[in-house]
């Protein structure tokens, strides 16, 4: 940075204090308003010179008036540097007494009139209203899952029910294919109970909080494998798991997705003598990507889309199963995690499933 | 002639479920003397009687089955109701619900259930779990002397 005469340094740093995105309000000790930028100026609906030399009280809720200068005072005697959202949440007040949530940070700083405390403040009122939101979908999907799956699930027992006691009480009286139909009833009850329990499952994990922390993807992929052993047992499969870059995820989220993408490899290499899975990563245009490939059936790109749906077939239902809730599962945690999902594929040719998972999340 | 006292009592709003119960009691011959209720009124009318200086009508019970989804009075009410009267805070209670993550369950321990079996879709194992209650709150089990 080149040397900027002192005068237009002035200038210069006002300016960039008006340029920032955040409000910035700096206190002496005894609560004096000494500077406040143009962000605060529009945060908290006050002209500058409303604010500056007035005491900082007048932007703090009033119940939270007589407890502040004590804060205060508390501060100055040691003075941190407190990051933003840190501890619990805090409320302002604005010109027209109205109240809005908000982060604050500080960090003191030494000036020719002494130690100010310069606050750095946040409007939260937009987030709150996401979150809010938010968390009242995924209550509303919860409730209304728990709700209908339960509700589904009478009916469907005495589908089961008297099926199974037609068959048992009057086998006498029907012929072989009559009986034939009575299991194919118990069948399609079972198939759909587990269609329910997916369903339920799914909602919850919409509804679950996504817990980040460094993960190696290996590992996650391994205990997927591991899972496996029941489908693999009788069928030579080969799954290769490489080494691969960490990120930050839901190490139970992230496991979830291998699972359902070993699981769907699986099934689509059903029909192939010695059926090759391939678990990698690396960069791909400058972001990690994972992937899942397999040596299966593959299919026609032009439904790739129909795949991440709900209980979406691209086969016949007795070439291969569908995939369930599966694929939609792992597009519901990919996307959580701010990451993609995608497939590539071949008819007869395999199938290479790709995520990512971006570094932010929310 | 004198009757045959009550043993089990289930109170059960849904039909086919009442009737899939039943036939599960008669295949393993449990079905002796079974009452069925469909509401929590009905139920707790015929456990505790109108007058609680009586003795409870339904004080003779050896095991209740209570489904927690009622119409109306609800499950649990009618569950705390019969716990905490002292003539009948002693009959096991069994609580039928349609799945095992509802709040319910948590909340029907906390009132005093006995025991609860998840009503599955597969009647296989619904038999299997009726059965396995036969054998042991009607046969095995000791109530206290009331």
């Amino acid at each position: 940075m080149s040397m900027v005469p002192s005068v237009e340094a002035g200038e210069w740093a006002r300016k960039l204090l008006d340029a920032v995105s955040d409000a910035m309000v700096c206190v002496d000790r005894s609560g004096r308003i000494m500077l406040a930028n143009g962000p605060a100026e529009s945060m908290f609906g006050y002209e500058r010179h409303e604010m500056v030399g007035h005491h900082v009280e007048m932007l703090v809720p009033s119940y939270a008036e007589p407890l502040h200068p004590e804060h205060r005072e508390r501060y100055f005697d040691q003075p941190w540097t407190r990051a933003m959202g840190s501890g619990p949440d805090l409320v302002a007040r604005r010109a027209d007494g109205s109240e809005f949530p908000v982060a604050i940070g500080l960090s003191p700083i030494e000036t020719d009139e002494g130690p100010l405390a310069v606050a750095t403040v946040r409007d939260l009122t937009e987030r709150k209203k996401v979150e809010e939101n938010d968390q009242r979908a995924h209550d509303a999907l919860e409730a209304f899952s728990y709700g209908v799956t339960h509700d589904l699930r009478a009916p469907l027992r005495a589908i089961d029910g008297f099926a199974r006691i037609l068959a048992e009480d009057h086998v006498g009286e029907l012929s072989p294919e009559g009986l034939r139909c009575l299991d194919r009833i118990t069948e399609s009850a079972a198939r759909m109970g587990t269609l329910l329990e997916d369903l339920l499952s799914l909602a919850r994990l919409g509804s679950r909080e996504v817990r980040a922390e460094l993960v190696d993807p290996k590992h996650a992929a391994e205990e997927a494998v591991a899972d496996l052993a029941v489908e693999r047992a009788e069928r030579d499969v080969e799954i290769v798991v490489d080494e691969m870059p960490p990120c930050l995820a839901d190490p139970g989220l992230l496991r979830v997705v291998f699972a359902v993408l070993l699981s769907n490899a699986l099934k689509f290499t059903r029909d192939r003598e010695h059926a090759m899975v391939h678990v990698g990563g690396g960069a791909i245009d400058g972001t990690t990507t994972y992937f899942v490939r397999d040596n299966g059936i593959g299919f026609d790109m032009r439904y790739a889309d129909r795949l991440f749906g709900v209980f979406q077939r691209l086969h016949a239902q007795d070439r291969v199963e569908g995939t369930g809730v599966g694929l939609a599962t792992a597009r519901l945690i990919v996307e959580r995690h701010g990451g993609r999902i995608w497939v590539e594929a071949e008819k007869d040719r395999g199938a290479s499933f790709f995520f990512t998972l971006e570094e932010d999340i929310l | 002639m004198i009757e045959d006292p009550i043993e089990i009592l289930l109170v059960e709003d849904n039909l086919d479920d009442v009737d899939l119960t039943l036939r599960s009691f008669k295949q393993h011959h449990l079905a002796n003397n079974v009452h069925v209720v469909h509401d929590g009124p009905e139920a707790l009318e015929f456990v505790l009687g109108t007058d609680p200086s009586e003795p409870a009508p339904g004080g003779g019970l050896k095991v209740i089955l209570l489904d927690l989804n009622l119409p109306s009075m609800s499950g649990l009410k009618v569950l705390r109701t019969i716990k905490t009267d002292p003539r009948t805070r002693f009959i096991p209670v069994i609580v039928l619900t349609g799945s095992r993550e509802g709040p319910d369950v948590v909340a029907s321990f906390d009132l005093g259930a006995n025991s609860y079996i998840v009503k599955p879709v597969d009647f296989e194992r619904f038999s299997e779990a009726i059965r396995a209650l036969g054998a042991y709150w009607l046969t095995l089990n000791q109530a206290p002397d009331r």
